[in-house]
């Protein structure tokens, strides 16, 4: 009996050991698809957002707060850069004019940051004199009270440091930065230093720079926030401009000490400042100026919402940090940032999420949060600027009906990430709010995942049935993908969105195959080469290129640059996509004399210019690498028309990816005189550069929802959603892409002297009739998709480094290269 | 007296039957999980062989005749069996050579034991980086022969590529191969070779007719063993030359790991059935050779 019973126990664990084992294989999907599958049983009641029309004449939205009496007070410019204070009591349905900001406030330009309204409706302005050689530029500060009549009042803040130039000397002389807002606005440029001294905006670096206000915010009993241009913040009586506290350091009240990070945003609700540093949330007392307790809830969320960097470091987002309000109960506060909207007790241990960031504006990466205002009715008012200059006022309304999460998803998988798709989403999401997108980016660059890698998850995934909805292509075997039938026919898709006539047929036929179309990109780049026609005239593919350019050396021994200085990865980077279609041979294998033969013109291309050890060019790589873009910026036509303004390099090579580049590659080319530009052939001729190219697949759990979004991304709106990535393929939106904004064209005038002496000055214009055909004769050459293959582009790129330095002959790379790749391609 | 042989004779098969299967649920659990994990994915490999990757439509032997004609496979299957080939007999004879030494050192045997396992101690990563500090073309052992007057060679690149790969599979490999002849030698009683030497026996004799037979089941065991961790190898090789390294050490793992990553599922499965056969069939002609000897 004793032995029965030891065998049943014995039994028993053994079946219990082996299902226990076994339980972890147990199938079904996450919470999220639950959610998002179950539609008859879904939970209902949803944020949903609408757009706000701002006051009249509105430009750009400067300040927005609640007011203590109930409604909003908000500041706005016009279109002439008037300045006027505005009242709503219906949560922004209507506007009523306060008063216009006063003559003393108006006569100096406005910064956006640099006004703060308080919930009593007083405001904070700070003004700035323009720098003299005598005296740096100044600051003066301003309140102007519901009357509408200004008040200066001082602030004494502690000296600026000596400013230091490059290299460590001290600013002297006659430099100055001459800031080129509409290149900065496009190319990403920030400033330009020039030896002239006469430009729209200059600011004077010799010495000392003064200290200033750059950001302020009124608490509730209106003491003014701010924070300075050393990143100190101040809370300053506004009456007597003395400074009450100095916030920072572990303890709370110090004069100037450090913060343990520096100061991302600030936000004073109630009687509590939240100050964001790059490393964590710190909370003070508003009336004592003292450090609080973290609130680890609040902390671990605005963290955990930041972007971080490779050292935990947060990074500031397009979005910017975040906004706060106050709710109902003293303690309670709501926190809007990229990812949405959330509700807080301080101190608490719950930060719950009211709206969902990933569903409206509030996740669109161009979007620039401003401020947010809790209303009583239960509805949120939301602040910012997309794009930066086209600012927007959203409301959230609570809708019962709506569902709690949209009813359809679609995955996106991406390898890198990419905000003009981010964009995209966000706005294809708002107009169908029963729709999800979700993008999945393989590659974050934060961890050590690899293409290959990641290539290797999405297949199973893909295997698993997990896989995604549409892909973008961009890094992806896309002729395997092809050939096992994973692509999905995109030609219906494009004709049910009424968009198919609407592409540039020379842009979709190198991908039509058999009638169908499995891939095709929504931004192209055409690779160009600029500089003195007669030097651009003899250029007719990458030999003569390089010929010329040794010939251009020869002539001009005392040169430094000829192209601008190079190293082996950029030259493969910029002749790569023109040469390598010619490379492949009918039985899909490459040819190793045309592979020797573009070694030999990159090395003459690499002997005839000096090199120095430029870190540079390589941290620029590297940032723009991270964007996620196939063709980094650096190779943009716009980043090689210095050189040839100052005379510093003969010719400029590159790739057109807007609008503006071609307005001011004309500028720069009228304003040099006998300049043109004209499409660069490599070893292969009339080769775009093919961006995002997307994909549907054929195992897609959403077909018809994956179709609509990609009829949407290839539509007119979705194409003219551009952060400068490459052109639209969309005819239509090609042409509003070339219709500049005014804002790019007024007064845009570039003033230089040359090295000769010589006084030139780049107009920024629309392109004219004439040139809009030029560029269209260019794009209606087009014949040839480069090839977008990684494996083949990093081997040549990994031969290139040995060769151009002359460790290895170009035919020793070409067989290398030849031996790898032929391999790659016969698996 | 028949009739109780007979129950005798009963009562064996009765106990004979109850061993059998006493044996069979010691090893069920082990059995599920291998079933459940190897042995029922791999029914489905082999159906997969017949299909196509996405479609899964049938297509007979088609997957089979495209990896044999592919000029990849013939390279990757023809490098691993050389690199087996090449590894397996030199693991083997090495660390025998090195271990029957050991055995008799008794004043450092076990610290030079102990100093063999060292490479089986440290990680992959740093294996990894040790290896391209070396064989990199501006690296440590160029660097040598750059100073003595040589001409450098481009190890990870050129045909000694496959050689810094055999010597890595050595090097990682030895102590435990060492350790596992030791432990056979520990089984030799020192009376037999003793009575050897009363009779006349040499060393080269004793080592010849005594180590090497009372060696022979250990044998199988550790070819067996070197057979498998020769496919380890894969991880370093990855590592240092990524995805397409020179063709020389070019193997089956790195072409199942691209085939992989385009989605070549068909290929692969048919691949990884060939691959499992040739396994299984060295495996039991091994098998069959020991049992001969025994």
């Amino acid at each position: 009996m004793k032995k029965l019973f030891t065998k049943i126990v014995g039994v028993s664990l053994s079946v219990l050991l082996i299902a226990s084992a076994l339980s972890g294989c147990a199938g079904g999907k996450d919470g999220a698809d639950k959610n998002l599958n179950t539609k008859n049983t879904a939970a209902m009641g949803r944020y949903l957002e609408e757009e706000v029309k701002p006051p009249e004449g509105t430009k750009a939205i400067l300040s927005m707060v609640k007011q203590t009496e109930g409604g909003i007070r908000i500041a706005v410019s016009d279109m002439k850069n008037k300045n006027s204070i505005w009242d709503s009591k219906d949560g922004g349905t209507t506007w009523t004019k306060a008063f216009d900001l006063p003559k003393e406030v108006e006569k100096v330009s406005l910064f956006n940051a640099n006004i703060a309204i308080s919930p009593t409706g007083e405001i904070a302005v700070v003004t700035e004199e323009t720098g003299t050689e005598q005296s740096p530029l100044s600051y003066r500060y301003w309140t102007v009270g519901n009357d509408g009549k200004a008040q200066e009042f001082k602030i004494e803040l502690p000296e600026m440091p000596e400013f230091q130039m490059e290299g460590g000397a001290s600013a002297a002389g006659s430099q100055s930065v001459v800031i080129d807002d509409a290149a900065a606005k496009e190319t990403g440029e920030s400033e330009k230093l020039s030896e002239t001294t006469e430009s729209d905006k200059e600011v004077n670096l010799e010495g000392r720079i003064s200290n200033g206000i750059g950001r302020m915010r009124f608490t509730k009993d209106g003491k003014l926030l701010a924070q300075d241009y050393m990143g100190v913040l101040y809370m300053i009586d506004i009456k007597t401009g003395e400074l009450i506290y100095t916030f920072g350091g572990d303890d709370s009240n110090t004069n100037g000490a450090g913060y343990s990070g520096y100061i991302m945003g600030f936000q004073a609700v109630g009687n509590t400042l939240i100050v964001l540093t790059d490393s964590e949330v710190q909370l003070y007392d508003i009336s004592t100026g003292k450090k609080m307790d973290k609130d680890k809830a609040l902390n671990d969320q605005l963290i955990k919402s930041s972007n971080t960097g490779e050292d935990g470091a947060i990074i500031m987002g397009a979005s910017g940090p975040f906004a706060a309000d106050s709710g109902k109960d003293e303690n309670s506060i709501f926190i809007c940032n990229s990812d949405g909207m959330y509700s807080h007790a301080i101190g608490g241990n719950l930060v719950e999420q009211v709206i969902n960031g990933a569903l409206n504006s509030l996740g669109n990466p161009s979007f620039y949060l401003m401020d947010m205002a809790a209303l009583d009715d239960g509805t949120f008012l939301v602040s910012g600027a997309e794009g930066q200059n086209i600012h927007k006022l959203y409301r959230y309304k609570y809708s019962k009906d709506a569902p709690a999460t949209p009813s359809t998803e679609i995955k996106l998988y991406s390898i890198n990430d990419c905000p003009e798709l981010r964009q995209a989403i966000a706005i294809f999401q708002k107009q169908n709010p029963d729709m999800c997108v979700t993008l999945e980016v393989g590659v974050s660059g934060g961890d050590a995942v690899t293409v290959s890698d990641a290539l290797r998850t999405l297949n199973t995934n893909i295997l698993a049935g997990k896989g995604p909805d549409i892909m973008v292509l961009d890094g992806m075997p896309i002729n395997s993908y092809m050939e096992k039938g994973l692509l999905a026919d995109l030609s219906e898709t494009l004709k049910n969105a009424g968009v198919d006539t609407q592409i540039f047929e020379n842009i979709k036929k190198p991908y039509e195959k058999d009638k169908k179309i499995m891939a095709l990109p929504i931004r192209f780049a055409i690779p160009l080469v600029q500089g003195k026609k007669e030097f651009v005239d003899d250029i007719t593919n990458l030999d003569t290129f390089a010929a010329q350019v040794e010939k251009l050396k020869k002539e001009n021994p005392s040169q430094k640059y000829i192209l601008g200085e190079k190293d082996p990865k950029e030259l493969v980077d910029l002749f790569y996509p023109e040469s390598s279609p010619s490379w492949i041979k009918e039985d899909g294998t490459l040819e190793q004399a045309k592979l020797t033969e573009f070694y030999t013109s990159l090395k003459k291309l690499y002997d005839s210019e000096e090199h120095v050890d430029n870190g540079g060019v390589e941290t620029m790589m590297v940032a723009s690498a991270s964007g996620g873009l196939s063709f980094s910026n650096y190779l943009n036509m716009s980043m090689g028309m210095w050189p040839l303004i100052d005379e510093s390099a003969f010719l400029n090579a590159g790739i057109l990816t807007s609008g503006f580049e071609f307005a001011y590659m004309n500028g720069v080319n009228k304003g040099l005189g006998d300049y043109t530009s004209k499409i660069m052939n490599g070893q292969s001729e009339n080769v775009f550069i093919p961006i995002t190219t997307m994909g549907i697949s054929s195992k897609s759990a959403n077909p018809e929802a994956a179709s609509k979004f990609i009829g949407y991304l290839f539509s007119k709106e979705g194409q003219t959603i551009n952060q400068g990535s490459g052109l639209p393929v969309n005819k239509e939106a090609f042409d509003v892409e070339m219709d500049l904004n005014d804002e790019l064209v007024e007064d845009n005038v570039l003033s230089f002297k040359q090295k000769s002496g010589k006084e030139i000055s780049v107009k920024i214009d629309r392109p004219n009739e004439s040139e809009l055909k030029v560029v269209k004769d260019w794009i209606g050459s087009l014949n040839t998709a480069a090839l977008t293959d990684d494996v083949i582009k990093a081997a040549v790129e990994e031969q290139a480094q040995q060769c151009l330095t002359g460790e290895i002959t170009a035919e020793q790379a070409a067989k290398s290269v030849i031996q790898k790749v032929n391999l790659y391609l016969s698996e | 007296m028949k009739k109780n042989r007979k129950i005798k004779n009963l009562t064996n098969v009765k106990r004979k039957n109850k061993t059998e299967w006493a044996g069979l649920l010691f090893i069920l659990p082990s059995l599920v999980g291998v079933s459940i994990f190897v042995l029922v994915p791999f029914l489905d490999v082999i159906r997969r062989s017949f299909t196509e990757a996405i479609s899964g439509t049938w297509v007979g032997i088609d997957n089979y005749k495209t990896i044999f004609t592919n000029t990849a496979f013939q390279l990757a299957a023809g490098n691993t069996l050389r690199f087996v080939a090449v590894c397996i007999p030199l693991l083997i004879v090495l660390s025998l050579i090195i271990a029957v030494f050991l055995h008799r050192q008794a004043r450092f045997g076990s610290l030079l034991k102990s100093a063999f396992l060292v490479p089986m101690a440290i990680p992959v990563a740093s294996v990894v980086l040790l290896w391209k500090l070396l064989f990199d073309n501006h690296g440590i052992l160029n660097g040598f022969l750059d100073s003595i007057g040589m001409t450098t060679i481009d190890w990870m690149n050129s045909k000694y590529a496959f050689w810094v790969l055999v010597f890595s599979y050595v090097w990682k490999n030895l102590g435990y191969d060492i350790v596992l002849w030791v432990a056979g030698l520990s089984g030799i009683s020192e009376n037999v070779y003793e009575a050897a030497r009363v009779d006349g026996a040499g060393e080269w004799k004793c080592f010849i007719k005594i180590t090497i037979p009372n060696l022979l089941p250990s044998l199988f065991t550790i070819a067996v063993l070197s057979f498998l961790n020769s496919f380890k190898v894969f991880r370093e090789a990855y590592l240092v030359a990524g995805d397409y390294p020179d063709k020389s050490m070019y193997l089956l793992q790195h072409l199942l790991n691209n085939w992989f990553r385009d989605l070549s599922l068909d290929k692969m499965a048919a691949a990884a059935v060939v691959n499992a056969f040739v396994i299984f069939v060295l495996i039991m002609l091994l098998q069959k050779a020991w049992d001969r000897e025994e």
